[in-house]
């Protein structure tokens, strides 16, 4: 059964609770898979945090031409004439590479129209033009529609089987002012579940056009290199990028406030210095609140073109942010598990408590750990999940199983031992040692003498109702003073002392109980006369010493017993009283002085050897045991006189 | 970290060294071995240094290694080789290697090569390799198979990966039962309409397709076409007589082969 050994989980069935360990795993493992909305916004909730352990600065080479609060004061309500658009603009000639975050997808007054169409013209070629694609606006555009061909021309052609976010339709500037753009390249984003940013698609098709996003496409042309997608993979120039199975890239912020941003409206002021932009790539793009170009990310509202040129930042100083899903999912997870298994091993509860949660908190730690060092993007709430998960059904089935121990305990000891004792045994569950032990006893043996004529005289069911009654007041004795009963063999009773409950003083207790049940049988004679075949004797043999003990028997059928010599010398000693008790009395009437009535009582060398200066006791010299053949020393314990002491309570 | 800023850097003077390119590169520093003479629709012509197409190139555009032409839907475009000719069919995109050879990345495209003497013409798809000694024939490269039918001349069909491939070959019409005749006319019917985007297993089976060796290279006969079954699964190659729709194409491409 292997039921009381010292581990915590040992006492269960271990592998069916591993096995349901591991399934936990897979479950949560598929989870991670295929998450359900609700549980991809939980577990981004849990690891938005992740961005306020980045102390990285925004690439210096990045400049955010806002057109805020500010510009918006001093130039009018957005949006604003196309002239001064024209204006702004002329003056970003210096910049390497220029991206226009606004869509001039309806025409107005046509002068101005013109007027910023040559301006964008003036740029050169490190100019971009936005599309918005998919807009509340925007128009199927045909194959042979000029601007189509535009964006084909502006699009990835190094595509393979590429899985990219679909879109049927565009808005697009006018005709005017999409001619002088050199290229062109989206402006989306993609949210998640939540309504949040987090990752950023490098591309989308446009019927057959692979249309790469703003920060790619201001990539694409600073860096003179393409994107190439084959399936899920892809590959800028040389670089690698981790990307999800809709190719879009984990976007890893910077901290609100660290951009370098210049108001639309300083570029039109007399003392603009054109060299502020030498160098850079800038975006120009819109963050006035009354516009609705702020998004939703992690780290509250930011303008929409602040989420391209993050974008474009981490590319230049190599963070972009690699998902730990698929096989290294299931890796953490299989970590995890075997720590829970180790921490399943400790049997006090809150100890295991604690470590469960130190697990969890070295979790949280190896998943920031994983973002600031690494770059590296773990979502702890799957490991979370499965620790939980874990934790409570592992919980639960310790408790149950600890509650069925307990059944079994009292079950199987409550008719042997004091009740009392059995709420002992059931709290020290722990350290008891019932798997076999070799230890120290006092063993007490009773039987009664003559007890065959009184088989004969009673009636059957007479005879069975007055046994019971006398077992009934020795096992109260046995019980009184912390005796364990062992077994009934037919009118004898065998106790055991010190086990499997540790009692330090168990000999002299035997006697105590010895003494006990000598005067319960007093007791219980008292209505009866000494010939009536109810009246019953007994004698009692109690040995001190070493045995072996434990549950004895096979599976289903097995009791706590002890064995050994100790045993069987308390037996032998208990059947000497009789023989020894008729010596004593013929030595009486022979005149001999005698110290006690009579011998009810035997006790060994050993016990003797525990009692001797408390207890009243008398050498019967050189009595010669049943089955042993050297001599051995006994005593006649002198319960009448303990009784008279006071000795019982 | 510092290599990558020198990589930066490098490609930053690269880029500003190649920025005529963008709109405007016209000039050719590289060995050309091929050109684009025709186009029609749009093409689109990106070369190997370049992320942006050409834009209105001259034609004849001289090709280097590397060079791209890539095709959008309705559109088709004639290259000539030093091996010889092709013509690249719509949705497609084609790639120059060297001297020796081309490579079909993606689409359709009809290949006429003369013979050289020492030279071993080779074209290309992602999954296959075609050895050529002067000929015509048409190869399809699609995500769920490739297809190689000869109209002229003789080619050897070998996998990139040089795999053995399970060979089947279709059952002669001398060799059919009548009702095997009759379902096989039936279904040679109506293939007519899907062909090259067929599903390889229904195709073998429509072929009546029979298992004849383990092969590592295919010698192809002319009017019949080759159908290899897409990377990933166990290799197996269909030779079947030339597809009805497959010699459309055919007809249509050679036009400009004239």
């Amino acid at each position: 059964m292997g039921l009381f050994k010292k581990n915590g989980i040992s006492l269960l069935k271990k592998h069916g609770f591993y096995l349901l360990g591991f399934i936990l795993l897979l479950l949560t493992y598929q989870l991670a898979l295929h998450p359900p909305l609700i549980i991809q916004s939980l577990a981004s909730a849990l690891t938005d945090d992740y961005f306020h352990w980045n102390k990285r600065k925004p690439s210096e080479k990045l400049v955010f031409i806002d057109i805020e609060n500010t510009s918006v004061r001093a130039h009018g309500r957005w949006p604003w004439s196309r002239d001064l658009v024209a204006k702004g603009v002329a003056q970003l000639n210096t910049a390497e590479v220029i991206g226009l975050d606004i869509l001039f997808s309806e025409p107005t007054v046509a002068t101005h129209d013109q007027a910023l169409s040559n301006a964008i013209s003036r740029l050169e070629n490190k100019v971009i033009g936005g599309v918005f694609l998919n807009g509340p606006q925007a128009e199927t555009l045909t194959k042979d529609n000029a601007g189509y061909q535009h964006l084909l021309y502006s699009s990835l052609n190094r595509t393979e089987n590429a899985q990219l976010i679909d879109s049927q339709r565009a808005e697009i500037p006018i005709t005017k002012i999409r001619e002088a753009f050199p290229l062109l390249a989206a402006l989306n984003t993609s949210p998640d579940a939540d309504q949040k940013i987090r990752h950023y698609p490098l591309a989308f098709w446009l019927q057959d056009a692979a249309i790469p996003n703003m920060g790619v496409q201001m990539w694409r042309l600073g860096h003179f290199v393409d994107l190439e997608l084959n399936g899920t993979q892809a590959l800028l120039g040389e670089q690698p990028l981790a990307v999800d199975k809709k190719t879009r890239a984990r976007i890893n912020y910077y901290p609100v406030g660290t951009w370098q941003r210049i108001a639309f409206t300083e570029l039109l002021q007399p003392d603009w210095d054109p060299q502020r932009l030498a160098g850079r790539w800038v975006l120009v793009g819109v963050s006035e609140a009354g516009v609705t170009d702020m998004r939703v990310t992690p780290l509250g509202e930011l303008p929409g073109p602040l989420i391209h040129l993050t974008f474009v930042s981490n590319l230049l100083d190599n963070s972009l942010l690699t998902d730990i899903n698929g096989w290294e999912l299931l890796a953490v997870l299989l970590a995890v598990f075997i720590f829970v298994i180790f921490i399943w091993q400790f049997s006090q509860p809150w100890l295991r408590l604690l470590l469960f949660f130190l697990l969890g908190l070295s979790i949280a730690g190896i998943g920031v750990a994983g973002y600031a060092f690494f770059n590296l993007w773990l979502e702890i709430f799957y490991p979370l999940v499965f620790l939980l998960l874990t934790v409570l059904v592992g919980e639960v089935w310790f408790f149950v199983m600890s509650r069925a121990e307990t059944a079994y305990l009292r079950s199987a000891f409550s008719s042997y031992v004091a009740p009392a004792l059995v709420d002992k045994l059931v709290k020290q569950g722990d350290e008891l040692q019932l798997g076999g032990k070799r230890q120290q006893l006092t063993v007490l043996f009773s039987d009664l003498r003559d007890f065959t004529p009184t088989t004969e005289l009673l009636e059957t069911e007479e005879l069975v109702s007055h046994l019971n009654r006398y077992f009934g007041s020795m096992i109260e004795e046995v019980h009184r003073y912390n005796g364990t009963l062992d077994k009934l063999m037919g009118d004898a009773v065998m106790a055991l002392f010190n086990a499997p409950l540790a009692d330090e003083d168990h000999a002299y207790h035997a006697c105590l109980a010895a003494a006990g049940m000598m005067q319960a049988l007093d007791a219980f004679n008292l209505p009866y006369s000494v010939d009536d075949p109810h009246y019953l004797r007994m004698g009692i043999g109690i040995n001190t010493g070493e045995a072996v003990v434990g549950n004895i028997g096979a599976a289903n059928r097995f009791n706590f017993t002890a064995i050994g010599d100790a045993v069987n010398t308390a037996a032998r000693l208990e059947s000497m009283t009789k023989e020894v008790n008729c010596n004593w009395q013929a030595s009486k009437q022979a005149g001999e002085v005698k110290p006690c009535e009579t011998v009810d009582i035997i006790i060994g060398e050993k016990t003797f050897a525990a009692v001797k200066d408390r207890l009243p006791c008398y050498p019967v010299i050189g009595l010669e045991l049943k089955g042993k053949l050297q001599a051995q020393d006994v005593w006649v314990l002198d319960w009448r006189k303990m009784i008279a002491q006071g000795r019982l309570p | 970290m510092k290599t990558h800023q020198r990589f930066l850097s490098a490609a930053f003077l690269l880029s500003v060294f190649t920025y005529s390119s963008l709109g405007l590169a016209t000039t050719q520093t590289c060995d050309s071995y091929a050109s684009l003479k025709r186009m029609e629709g749009q093409v689109q012509l990106v070369k190997a240094n370049s992320p942006f197409p050409v834009r209105n190139p001259e034609l004849p555009y001289a090709l280097c290694t590397g060079d791209l032409v890539q095709t959008v839907s309705k559109a088709q475009a004639l290259i000539s080789h030093v091996g010889g000719e092709v013509v690249l069919a719509e949705n497609s995109r084609l790639e120059v290697l060297d001297a020796d050879s081309l490579s079909l990345a993606e689409g359709a495209a009809l290949f006429q090569i003369a013979q050289r003497e020492g030279h071993r013409f080779v074209a290309k798809t992602p999954l296959i390799v075609i050895g050529v000694k002067g000929t015509e024939f048409l190869v399809s490269s699609q995500t769920a198979r490739n297809d190689v039918a000869l109209f002229k001349g003789a080619v050897g069909v070998e996998r990139q990966d040089g795999q053995a491939m399970a060979y089947f070959r279709t059952k002669p019409v001398s060799e059919m039962s009548f009702e095997e005749y009759q379902a096989y006319q039936k279904k040679s019917f109506s293939e007519y309409k899907n062909s090259l985007d067929q599903a390889f297993n229904d195709y073998k089976e429509q072929q009546m397709a029979e298992f004849k060796a383990y092969v590592s290279g295919v010698d192809l006969q002319t009017g019949r076409q080759l159908t290899l079954n897409s990377d990933g699964e166990k290799p197996e190659a269909i030779d079947a007589p030339v597809n009805k729709a497959v010699e459309q194409l055919q007809k249509q491409l050679h036009l400009w082969l004239e």
